[in-house]
């Protein structure tokens, strides 16, 4: 979010001409980091690509160089693009609202304004849940997760955990194993 | 194409075709009312369900479910003024102001089944665009088919805001992703690492389950709210509902121009719902006898708002099915089901694959008269459904994602390529890069680099001298420059400061 500066009301005395506009106050644009972060090593991983389909056939490696050529062009484009741009001093007011800044609204503002706690709480119980998946299976891991989840994390009672981790065993079982017979995940036990 | 049409509606009323389509319906109805878990998401979600399906059957569940998030994303918007789907944010504007007046009904009423006729406007457009376009399709070979494929990238990374160089970049880490595999032509192994894994290349459904579902999982998690956020209690009684279908009717005229804008601004790429709502809105608003109600609850703003939501998804399947061009997130997901299905858009869909297009059309109105019909039945119940807390539902959300993933070819190497996905997904959302080129870019990258090989196979380097590869190539610049000239002449008018729109 960006303030306004506020506007000045200085007061011109009777019978003197009035003095020249001031200039509009102007600000030094923020590095945006992370994107000429993000630029440079995808200018990498395209120089990479490019440097490998260079020992390709023309017939296999026409288009793997036309693409990676093409991507080492743009993001170095954008990195210089992006490095102007934090050169020049825009007016403070400049800042817009455009219409797809909107869109994507509410993801966009919970992951820049979610706390590093909530972050790595998150991501370990996702984690926790794929090397889970991994190790004892889906039928074990999948009430598993539901019940701790739903207990420790979003605290709800314990009965609640409890019949939301069976309903969705049972709901898994009879779909997967009897109704569908579908492979899941088995785990490495298994 | 009578008899064609009719053999279709035949196929969509199997029993089991119709039962998949009535599931398409139900989980789309819940997503549409959720806001939050948008209709592409859902759709990537499901993708892998498809498996094994007929492709009439697997496209009467997929576009049963989308055609319906578009329908029941009103009702949030109208009963508690939060769009249950990005593409129903114009509904809020008057449908939330009558509500407040105590005519939440009459505004349900009207949306709803401006909604159904907005999707019958649609499937007509798509029938009838069909003998249109064959003749044009038909009439193209391997380079004006390349040259399609990149103006359709171009189109939506172009008109996807300000973003241009962002979208090209990320379309060409898309086109990089889709290289990985086995090269068809000479039996290269390409950027696979010396995987056995990576042989086949980046399989498409966990790869489009990660990059749409996971981000949704993980602010589900983050935000740690009820889904309606601070939405207001469901009214305690909902009346009123005829007298909003009688409203649609008297404004024929609305519902035909705001269905008109739809399905034709649906049939370009890269523009979508979002964008049509609001030129239907303001379109309807310079028409109405009483403009100066719009914003303060004019059924004729509900109206066109309904019609034009639906009536695009016709428009949208047009370049989707003739040329492999989709024209928003949703229908590069469902261009996905395409190949999974083993079909090839474009002449093939056109021809002997006639009976699937059709289908199409009959499945987009059968879904949304189910749709209204079950929302005016079971309005109020359903409206509770908002009032889920989302955390309650992220347990169920990761089983969907790690079984979504791992049905693709039963091997956690699918699982691993999802979580790729989903960080991607994140990044780009939390560093402001778009994800629809990417993903769109992935979709077409093989079909891109075998129309560029048949096309040098056949006329060498003289391909690029034909007058519609010239013309198309034209295209493709004008793609580029319009919006840049137009964006110009905007930043030298005076825009709204943030703060202003935000508070």
């Amino acid at each position: 979010m960006t303030t306004p500066e506020p506007r000045t009301g200085t007061t011109v005395p009777a019978g003197t001409a009035p003095p020249a506009p001031a200039p509009e106050p102007r600000a030094r644009r923020q590095l945006p980091t992370a994107d000429i972060v993000l630029s440079l090593v995808l200018a990498a991983l395209f120089a990479n690509a490019f440097w490998t389909a260079m020992e390709w056939s023309v017939k296999a490696g026409l288009f793997p160089r036309m693409v990676t050529g093409l991507g080492v062009l743009l993001t170095l484009l954008h990195v210089a693009v992006l490095l102007l741009k934090a050169r020049t001093p825009v007016p403070v007011v400049e800042k817009r609202v455009d219409a797809d800044d909107e869109a994507e609204g509410d993801v966009e503002y919970v992951f820049a304004h979610a706390g590093g706690r909530a972050w790595a709480r998150s991501l370990a119980w996702i984690a926790a849940f794929f090397v889970g998946l991994y190790v004892v299976g889906l039928f074990v891991i999948a009430p598993l997760f539901a019940l701790t989840y739903l207990r420790f994390s979003v605290r709800t009672s314990w009965v609640f955990s409890v019949a939301y981790a069976a309903a969705t065993f049972a709901v898994l079982y009879l779909a997967f194993e009897v109704a569908l017979q579908l492979p899941v995940p088995p785990g490495l036990f298994l | 194409m009578g008899e064609a049409l009719l053999d279709s509606l035949s196929q969509v009323l199997q029993l089991q075709t119709l039962g998949l389509m009535l599931l398409g319906v139900a989980i789309g109805f819940v997503v549409g009312i959720l806001p939050g878990l948008g209709g592409p998401v859902t759709l990537a979600l499901m993708l892998p369900f498809t498996f094994g399906m007929e492709p009439v059957q697997a496209f009467a569940f997929l576009l049963g479910m989308l055609v319906v998030t578009s329908t029941t994303g009103d009702i949030t918007s109208v009963l508690f003024g939060i769009p249950g789907e990005a593409t129903s944010a114009a509904a809020t504007l008057d449908g939330y102001p009558l509500t407040r007046r105590g005519q939440g009904g009459r505004a349900l009423g009207a949306v709803l089944f401006s909604s159904a006729l907005g999707s019958v406007f649609g499937a007509l457009v798509l029938a009838a665009m069909v003998p249109v376009i064959r003749p044009v399709v038909l009439a193209l070979s391997a380079p004006e088919f390349f040259m399609l494929t990149l103006v359709g990238l171009t189109f939506v990374v172009a008109l996807s805001g300000k973003k241009v160089v962002k979208g090209l970049i990320m379309a060409c880490l898309g086109l990089l992703v889709a290289l990985i595999g086995i090269d068809s032509q000479e039996g290269i192994a390409r950027y696979t690492m010396d995987q056995i894994y990576l042989w086949d290349g980046i399989p498409l459904v966990p790869l489009v389950v990660g990059l749409f579902g996971g981000a949704e999982v993980l602010q589900l998690m983050l935000s740690r709210s009820s889904i309606a956020g601070g939405a207001g209690a469901v009214p305690k009684k909902i009346t009123g509902i005829g007298e909003g279908i009688r409203d649609t009717l008297r404004h024929w005229p609305v519902v035909l121009r705001a269905s008109g804008i739809g399905s034709t601004i649906g049939m370009i790429p890269g523009l979508g719902g979002s964008v049509a709502q609001f030129i239907a809105y303001g379109q309807a608003r310079q028409s109405s006898k009483n403009p100066e109600l719009f914003g303060k609850g004019a059924i004729d703003g509900v109206i066109a708002s309904g019609a034009v939501n639906n009536a695009k998804d016709g428009g949208s399947l047009v370049p989707t099915i003739a040329f492999g061009i989709p024209g928003g997130a949703a229908t590069a997901v469902l261009l996905s089901a395409f190949l999974i299905a083993g079909l090839d858009p474009g002449p093939e869909m056109l021809t002997t694959e006639l009976d699937v297009t059709y289908s199409m059309v009959w499945i987009v109105v059968l879904a949304n008269f189910v749709a209204v019909a079950a929302a005016f039945a079971f309005l109020r119940p359903l409206t509770r459904l908002t009032f889920i807390s989302g955390p309650l539902l992220v347990p169920f959300l990761l089983l969907l994602l790690g079984l979504g993933a791992y049905s693709s070819s039963n091997s956690f190497g699918d699982v691993l390529v999802m979580l790729v996905a989903a960080a991607i997904g994140v990044a780009c959302i939390r560093w402001d890069w778009p994800r629809v080129p990417f993903l769109l870019a992935v979709v077409l990258g093989g079909i891109a680099e075998r129309y560029l090989f048949v096309s040098y196979s056949l006329f060498g380097w003289d391909w690029l001298l034909r007058p519609t590869v010239i013309g198309l190539a034209v295209v493709l610049l004008l793609v580029f420059l319009v919006p840049t000239l137009r964006r110009r002449r905007v930043q030298a008018q005076p825009a709204p400061v943030a703060e202003e729109v935000r508070s």
